[in-house]
């Protein structure tokens, strides 16, 4: 019974990494793309709504104290 | 196979709608596209490319197919175009550990956000601190969080949508949005555009300041509200589809290092929050918010100690290039239409300076004096 469980297990990560590892290759894909190609291409598609980095960008988002801000 | 073209000077411009992809092609670029989307095969493409263009058949052959394997990715991308929507399934198993829930009003419009951790209220609440209201108010509700490894953004309550990010930057970009779309009752797909920039106004006239974080741009805004400006937007404009017409976004001007104290001795009030180095510009703001506007020029602005002033007019074409850099177009076939035609009717300039007074005064007689 444990075999069978930890069968299982195994089998869903593997499944689960099979499909990281395939979105990773797809995200690579316009990465790839810009490199490859010969054409001046102007924007980036997969680059969102005119994001900046931003100012004070948490490293650690999770963390910190409250704080009242004056 | 969708997609609109745009003559600019010598180049043209053409959207691909599959990938949301703008392209420059130069003359035997579109030559070799004409063919493309003719469904002239390979051989007799090369073949006629290497009569026009006097080379080798070879070197046309290896060309043409190399451009016709690029237009292919952008007519069928292999890569995803963002989608940030999420199913609530995701989020069911969220159980925040503390929270922290803040008031605000813009436009008399209520909102509340809930902060899922200190850091996240420190990155988004600053900017905006200046809308936080005393009471608690009913209105439109946010909640920003992490949970595994998202960022996620809830709206509403009754029916909330779910969004998720991979980073805090993207995080407030989509709040943001949603903000914007409450503020001004709109869907995501009536913005035309966003830009990263400052904004100033006056006369009825807008000037964007645009560029990449740290050259300068919050900074030349804030100087530029001593000298007639009214501050209408700082790092996110959007721009609608309809007008077009930029909107104000109510997010303080944020400036940081150097600048924080070159600000105060020229007399602004800052708020400096505590393990911070940077500052938010206190503005008191009318009790009718600025309107939105249809007039404007895009100045794309760069702090440079060792060049003292210039200021030049530049194509639409160098300026989509530049543009894009900080920017973001609505990826559906309408907007991207309207956008090109709206583009092409401005006026753009890049500004380089280190002398302030010399930039101020230019910018300040650029506003009124029309180019095209």
């Amino acid at each position: 019974m444990k075999k069978e469980e930890k069968a299982k297990t195994d089998r869903k990560l593997e499944e689960e990494t099979d499909i990281s590892r395939r979105k990773a290759i797809k995200k690579m894909g316009y990465a790839a793309f810009a490199a490859s190609t010969m054409f001046l291409l102007l924007n980036n598609p997969t680059k969102v709504h005119a994001q900046s980095p931003g100012d004070d960008n948490p490293g650690d988002p999770g963390g910190g104290d409250w704080d009242d801000w004056g | 196979m969708s997609y609109l073209v745009k003559k600019l000077d010598n180049a043209h411009i053409v959207w691909f709608q599959a990938s949301n992809q703008w392209v420059q092609f130069d003359e035997p670029q579109w030559l070799i596209f004409s063919f493309y989307v003719k469904g002239t095969e390979l051989n007799e493409a090369a073949n006629k490319f290497a009569k026009k263009y006097s080379t080798s058949q070879s070197e046309a052959a290896q060309l043409v197919g190399s451009f016709y394997k690029s237009l292919g990715k952008l007519f069928n991308p292999d890569f995803d175009i963002p989608d940030f929507s999420v199913d609530s399934n995701l989020v069911k198993l969220y159980q925040p550990l503390r929270t922290r829930k803040r008031y605000y009003s813009f436009k008399n419009k209520a909102f509340s956000i809930v902060y899922g951790s200190p850091s996240l209220e420190k990155y988004i609440h600053l900017p905006i601190k200046n809308l936080e209201t005393k009471g608690v108010t009913t209105g439109q509700c946010f909640e920003v969080f992490i949970h595994g490894s998202k960022h996620f953004l809830k709206v509403g309550e009754q029916s909330p949508k779910y969004f998720a990010a991979q980073d805090s930057g993207q995080l407030k970009r989509l709040l943001y949005i949603e903000m914007a779309n409450f503020f001004y009752e709109k869907k995501t797909n009536d913005w035309l555009a966003f830009i990263h920039g400052s904004a100033v106004k006056m006369n009825d006239e807008v000037l964007i300041l645009t560029s990449e974080g740290g050259s300068g741009k919050s900074t030349m805004a804030g100087l530029l509200l001593k000298h007639g400006f009214e501050l209408f937007s700082d790092d996110f404009i959007p721009v609608d589809s309809v007008s077009p017409k930029v909107f104000p976004f109510p997010a303080s001007l944020c400036v940081k290092n150097d600048a924080i104290s070159m600000l105060k001795e020229q007399g602004y009030t800052l708020f400096e929050p505590a393990k911070s180095n940077l500052a938010y510009v206190v503005q008191h703001r009318g009790s009718e918010p600025t309107k939105p506007c249809k007039k404007l020029k895009v100045v794309f602005i760069k702090y440079n100690s060792n060049v003292d002033f210039q200021l030049n007019p530049i194509s639409t074409l160098e300026a989509l290039y530049h543009f894009f850099q900080e920017g973001w177009v609505g990826n559906d076939l309408k907007r991207a239409r309207k956008f090109i035609s709206w583009f092409s009717k401005l006026e753009f300039y890049r500004l380089e300076f280190g002398n302030n007074s010399k930039a101020i005064q230019a910018l300040t007689d650029l506003v009124g004096k029309h180019e095209k």
